[in-house]
């Protein structure tokens, strides 16, 4: 895509103790946060976790049963989605099958009336800026899947809008055109300077695209954040699972201290940075988790750091890492990624192993996440 | 698809605009109004709008329309039903220019009774079907149709949504009262000539029709409808009964009709000779001296016309019914 | 989120309170121009289908004296004649509904599931019966098998020929039960085959292969599976077919004259409609008529949201390339007969029609002439031009109000509104004589709040509610068609409800609501037992006319005015599929 001189006048969205409800259950459940102005925020989450449902409401198409949703000063909540300054992108597109693309590019400009004259320049504007130039003509049933997507962010664009709200726009795209579309709407957006509010599933995408990410489950916010805060200190078992891959170990509180707790866990005392977000008491159970990259497999009789023995259950050479699956002497089993050695250096299941961690990289999360983290003030 | 909303929205303005015409209710057949009309339209310029309905229906529309009528004119109804509609406040009185060269026989005291013309009430037979079913033609004699021969093969419409049946049962009933019986003998011979009815069909003109296309062999009911089958060369022969029933038909103008002026015109003009000829094209008799009547129809000898006293047939209308409900069992079909 | 680093978790301080205006209105009705088209809404359907059914059911209890009483209701039900009335009509309806179905599924199974040489014809033949009235179709059975009809007169001959005492006892006279039977099993076993041709495509044919698979036979797999699939469409069509039997007018009025099977009685519509016009009882026309509506609405209740939910519709995911059944040929060569039996059957009703118009004298004299059509042509000109105006007017206000309700009900939909859409659907389940009646005591001056009586305004108005539903449930299917992020997304484009309405969701459903006007038009060429009520001297009507022309015997007349309403209605039809030609293109397309 190419970039442009259209500037937008950005906006901040602000959610703030919002709730929906469909019957009885909240589909969002009283979520507060902000999506700053210029920048790309993504509401990050399993299906049915109410990232959807949420961008729904700030569109307009649902209204909060609870709570407020401000876009700039504006309090929008009773405001349909017309009269509203922000623009979808619908996962399926939602093309006017009737239309043609240049059509569907001027739908939202003569739908607001705006001067017949602006309206053939700014479409070409906009069909140039998505790279779609010369295909106004083409009926919207006639494009592959990659330029209906681009005839979206065209139609969007076009009117100026505040706030660009995308669900899930790169799901029914192939796997190397959604990289590659990935890339284009990360510089669009920063080239464009747009608030932009990104619903994904796949967390690999929001990590890659985001400024900020909501991680959301049950109609909840579990954690947000810069994406790298979210990888290394995820704040509950939910995050540390659904971002990247974890092994969970049980442990227990033994002290709680301002910047340190003392957990017991392998039979070992470790001392570790808080957990964010939640206040453990000590005596109280809870997890450990360990990124496989973080964890080290040495000889059984090494002794730097802080380590385990164990033996090698089962391995998986993946080419740029091995896999090992190592049973802890302790009783866990853990997975360990490690680049994978030359050939003659690689260990087999049953070799006795010692595993370190990286004591600053391991973190503390409460052992149930929701009920810690709500019961917290 | 807009040129139909157009035409629409142009017919229900068109609705609202006055052109001179002039409403009738008749059981005449479109064909028969429009031959009777043109002679008027062309003189006067005035339209006559009709719809075909039976005696029945017209009394049930009037009386439904009573506040807001919407009919300006009543053709061929029996002076018994223009006694009870009068009596209903339904007609208003008007004598017609012509009502003074009215042949005497026809002439009424009542000045809402005017007559217009007249025809027979007769049986009729399909030639073909009568061999067919293996029984007699009829003979002029009533007592002659309640024979068990003819069970299931006479045809005649339903007093209660047709004139002409109507008419059936007070002749029924007044000639054996003439004869010196009571009512209940009519009754009885009612009652044994339903026992023969196969079908009372709910318009007057129904059982000519059926009659001609050899559904049923007999049939009862008024020439002029018979005599208009003969004419597309159907099998169909008359027999005229003894007694028979030959009251003229009279018209009426409908009280607080829209147009009233035109129905009088209309009214004027049906006692003209011209009006009075078109009639016996279609099967009906004049009742002005001079106009001959239908050319090739059957004589009316004089001596059999029963004398009915129409305003015992109007008075008795709902208890003659009544009682015809009780008697004869039968519904209209 | 001045700290991003340290992580919020979704708490607010406090629950912010209750959106106020949300416990004033449904959202749905805060923009003005949905409250406007709801209210339009609200309006017609209280005054044109609540007021009139309302006066029925109040004349029918009403007191000569004011007061109340059901003793009309009590008369019915304990006259034998009544009783033998509603026997008459449920046999009849039942015998035709049992026929109707047999022929919709024979017709359906050998369309959908044979390779039966000539079937596009077969299809095309089967719809003709749906563009001619009921009283129509009774007519040209009397042209056909009266005791003057073609068939009949040839057997007579034959008779005579093979010198039978009686010649007469080969011929089979149509008159009776067995020909309003006939008649009415013709008129609607094409509603029975488009339902069971539909849920004959829509079983997995994967289903039956699956059975054939398994070691079953054909006879089996029809048997145990294919039909059992089947039920509820058969149950449902069944329903639908015996409703409209049962209010049936048309052939019983030409056909069942005095040899039905209680044969002093009629049948319920005829009855009421005699009641009415012949005896002016006014109240035992309608309670008639209310008697008439319970069933219908019984079954429309029962067909509409108890059978819905227990369709075994079948959809596969992915469109399977339709396979046929590998049918015994014994079995598809029985098809084949009773197909071609009955289209050449339709066919001879069409071709009888069409000849009678152009014959001097029926049975009589079969000289050409164009006498008749001179005649039909002069006396209902008006009739015709009435007719073509009132239902081409009253079918596009139907189709276009239609699917203006059935996207209010979809799209702006709020707690309540499943009611007024029973009320809305409520004129396709009442029988037009109970509609003719209703809008008759309703607006014909008994009442003194709106006078109608007379007039073109009357017919138009009972013409468009009575196929108002057509629009409102094909366009309601066709909305659950179109993904509603398509309308999602012209809001979010800044277009209005109004404007996206016009812009995007009328252009869509343009295919559905021509299907909806074509199918009003058509049912309003043909009635004839509402208008039977409302029509005028000047608002005279070419079904009535033609009726009439039935009534009196006037058989040369009543073709030429039929094949007049088939050619017109045809050539509307024509102009219509042509004029929309672009407009269906693009779904063809995507």
């Amino acid at each position: 895509m190419a970039t442009t001189t259209l500037r937008l006048e950005s906006q901040p969205v602000r959610l703030e103790g919002v709730t929906k409800l469909f019957g009885k259950t909240a589909a969002v459940d009283d979520i507060t946060f902000e999506a700053e102005a210029g920048r790309l925020t993504t509401l990050l989450g399993p299906s049915g976790c109410g990232k959807t449902t949420t961008l729904r409401m700030i569109g307009g198409f649902y209204e909060p049963d609870a709570g407020s949703i401000h876009i700039g000063p504006k309090f929008v909540n009773t405001v349909p989605p017309h009269a509203r300054s922000t623009r979808t992108v619908f996962q399926s597109y939602a093309l006017f099958p009737h239309m043609t693309v240049f059509e569907n590019v001027a739908f939202g400009l003569r739908a607001t009336r705006v001067p017949r004259g602006e309206i053939g320049p700014r479409v070409d504007e906009a069909l140039d800026l998505v790279g779609l130039t010369g295909l106004a003509q083409r009926s919207s049933g006639q494009l592959s899947g990659g330029q209906q997507q681009r005839v979206a962010f065209a139609r969007a664009l076009v009117t100026r809008p505040e706030v660009l709200l995308l669900d899930e726009p790169l799901s029914n795209l192939d796997a190397k055109l959604r990289v590659h579309m990935r890339g284009e709407i990360r510089s669009l957006q920063q080239d464009l300077g747009i608030t932009t509010i990104y619903v994904t599933h796949d967390q690999e995408e929001a990590m890659s695209l985001s400024d900020h990410v909501v991680v959301m489950q049950a109609g909840r916010i579990d954690q947000q954040g810069p994406p790298h805060d979210i990888y290394e200190r995820p704040a509950t078992r939910f995050v540390a699972d659904f971002i990247g891959t974890s092994n969970f170990v049980d442990a227990r509180v033994e002290s709680v201290a301002a910047d340190v707790v003392e957990v017991a866990a392998l039979g070992s005392i470790l001392r570790l940075a808080p957990p964010v977000g939640a206040a453990l008491r000590p005596g109280e159970s809870v997890l450990l988790v360990l990124r496989p990259e973080h964890l080290h497999l040495q000889d059984p009789d090494t002794s730097d750091g802080v380590g385990f023995p164990g033996r090698v259950a089962s391995v998986a050479y993946l080419g740029a890492v091995a896999t090992y699956e190592v049973a802890l002497d302790g009783g866990a089993t853990v997975t360990v990624d490690n680049p994978a050695p030359v050939g003659a250096a690689l260990r087999h299941a049953g070799d006795p192993v010692r595993v370190r961690l990286e004591v600053d990289r391991v973190y503390v999360v409460p052992r149930t996440d929701s009920d810690t983290i709500r019961r917290s003030p | 698809m807009r040129k139909i909303l157009v035409s629409l929205l142009a017919g229900l303005a068109l609705s609202g605009a006055q052109a001179q015409e002039v409403i009738v209710y008749s059981p005449f057949s479109d064909e028969f109004m429009q031959a009777l009309a043109r002679p008027f339209t062309q003189e006067t310029g005035i339209q006559v709008l009709n719809i075909v309905i039976s005696t029945g229906e017209t009394q049930s529309r009037l009386r439904a329309e009573a506040a807001r009528p919407q009919a300006d004119f009543w053709l061929s109804v029996r002076p018994a039903i223009l006694e009870q509609a009068f009596g209903e406040d339904l007609i208003e009185a008007y004598e017609p220019a012509g009502a003074d060269a009215i042949l005497s026989a026809y002439q009424y005291d009542e000045a809402h009774i005017t007559a217009v013309g007249t025809y027979p009430l007769v049986f009729f037979y399909n030639t073909q079907a009568v061999s067919r079913a293996g029984i007699e033609p009829p003979t002029a004699d009533w007592a002659d149709l309640l024979d068990e021969a003819y069970r299931g093969h006479i045809v005649m419409p339903h007093p209660a949504t047709s004139g002409t049946a109507y008419s059936v049962i007070t002749t029924i009933l007044q000639s054996q009262i003439q004869a010196g019986g009571s009512e209940q003998d009519g009754w009885d011979v009612v009652g044994q000539l339903a026992q023969n009815v196969a079908q009372f069909t709910r318009s007057g003109r129904a059982p000519q029709t059926l009659v001609s296309q050899g559904e049923y062999p007999v049939g009862i009911g008024f020439y002029d409808a018979v005599w208009q089958l003969q004419q597309e060369g159907f099998p169909v022969a008359v027999v005229v009964p003894d007694p028979v029933f030959a009251e003229p038909y009279g018209a009426a103008i409908v009280r607080g009709g829209p147009n009233t002026p035109s129905a009088q015109a209309f009214f004027d003009y049906l006692l003209t000779p011209e009006a009075q000829a078109v009639l016996t094209q279609f099967g009906n008799y004049p009742v002005l001296d001079g106009v001959p009547p239908p050319a090739g129809g059957v004589v009316v000898p004089p001596e059999q016309v029963i004398d009915v006293d129409f305003r015992w047939s109007a008075e008795n209308r709902e208890r003659i019914l009544n009682t015809f409900q009780d008697v004869a069992q039968a519904e209209p079909q | 989120m001045a700290d991003e680093t340290s992580a919020m978790t979704g708490r607010a301080g406090s629950r912010a309170p209750r959106d106020p205006a949300r416990l004033r209105l449904p959202r749905a009705l805060r923009e003005p121009a949905v409250a406007i088209a709801y209210g339009l809404v609200l309006f017609v359907v209280a005054l044109l289908v609540i007021y009139p059914t309302y006066t029925i059911l109040i004349e029918s209890v009403r007191d000569p004296d004011g007061g109340l009483t059901l003793a009309r209701y009590v008369r019915f039900f304990s006259s034998t004649y009544f009783l033998h009335t509603l026997y008459n009509t449920l046999l009849v309806s039942g015998i035709a509904t049992a026929l109707s179905l047999v022929l919709g599924f024979g017709f359906a199974y050998a369309i959908t599931r044979t390779d039966l040489p000539l079937k596009g014809f077969f299809t095309a033949v089967v719809l003709v019966p749906m563009l001619l009235p009921a009283f129509l179709i009774a007519f040209a059975l009397i042209l056909l098998l009266g005791r003057n009809g073609v068939i009949n007169r040839f057997m007579y001959a034959a008779g005579e020929w093979l010198g039978l005492a009686d010649p007469s006892v080969l011929q089979w006279v149509i008159f009776g039960s067995h020909g309003v039977i006939l008649a009415q099993t013709l008129t609607f076993f094409p509603m029975a085959f488009l339902v069971f041709s539909a849920a004959l495509s829509s079983i997995d044919p994967r289903l039956e292969e699956a059975a054939e698979d398994l070691g079953a036979s054909y006879w089996y797999t029809l048997r145990r599976v294919t039909l059992p699939l089947l039920a509820p469409a058969a149950f449902s069509s069944a329903l639908l077919v015996f409703m409209f039997n049962a209010s049936a007018f048309g052939a019983p009025a030409v056909l069942g004259g005095g040899r039905l099977f209680f044969p002093q009685a009629s049948m319920l519509a005829p009855e009421a409609i005699i009641q009415i016009l012949g005896l002016y009882d006014w109240g035992m026309g309608t309670t008639i008529a209310v008697i008439l509506v319970v069933p219908s609405l019984l079954i429309y209740v029962l067909g509409e949201y108890y059978l819905k939910k227990r369709s075994y519709v079948t959809v596969s995911g992915t469109p399977t390339a339709f396979r046929l059944a590998v049918v015994p040929p014994a079995v598809k060569w029985t098809l084949f007969a009773l197909c071609l039996a009955v289209s050449i059957f339709i066919i001879s009703i069409v071709l009888v029609v069409v000849a009678g118009a152009f014959t001097r004298t029926w049975g009589v004299n079969y000289d050409l002439t164009w006498r008749h059509m001179a005649t039909a042509l002069q006396a209902s000109r008006a009739s015709i031009i009435n007719s073509l105006v009132l239902s081409g007017g009253g079918a596009i206000a139907a189709a276009l109000f239609g699917t203006l309700a059935a996207y209010l009900f979809t799209r702006r939909s709020f707690r309540g509104v499943r009611v007024l859409d029973f009320t809305a659907m409520l004129p396709y389940a009442l029988p037009g004589v109970v509609m003719g009646l209703g809008f008759a005591v309703a607006f014909g001056g008994r009442f003194e709040l709106i006078v109608l009586t007379g007039t073109g305004t009357i017919i138009f108005l009972n013409h468009f509610i009575r196929r108002m539903p057509f629009g409102l449930r094909s366009g309601g299917s066709a909305l659950k068609q179109i993904d509603p992020v398509i309308e999602e997304a012209a809001a979010d484009l800044g277009a209005k409800p109004v404007y996206s309405f016009l812009r995007i969701t009328f252009p869509l459903l343009r295919a559905t609501i021509m299907g909806a006007f074509v199918f009003g038009f058509i049912n309003m060429m043909t009635d004839i037992t509402a208008v039977i009520f409302l029509v005028s001297p000047r608002w005279r009507l070419l079904s009535i006319d033609l009726f009439n022309a039935i009534d009196a015997g006037r058989l040369g007349v009543a073709a030429a005015l039929s094949v007049i309403m088939i050619v017109s209605t045809f050539v509307v039809l024509i102009v219509v599929w042509r004029a929309s030609g672009r407009g269906l293109d693009f779904l063809r397309r995507s």
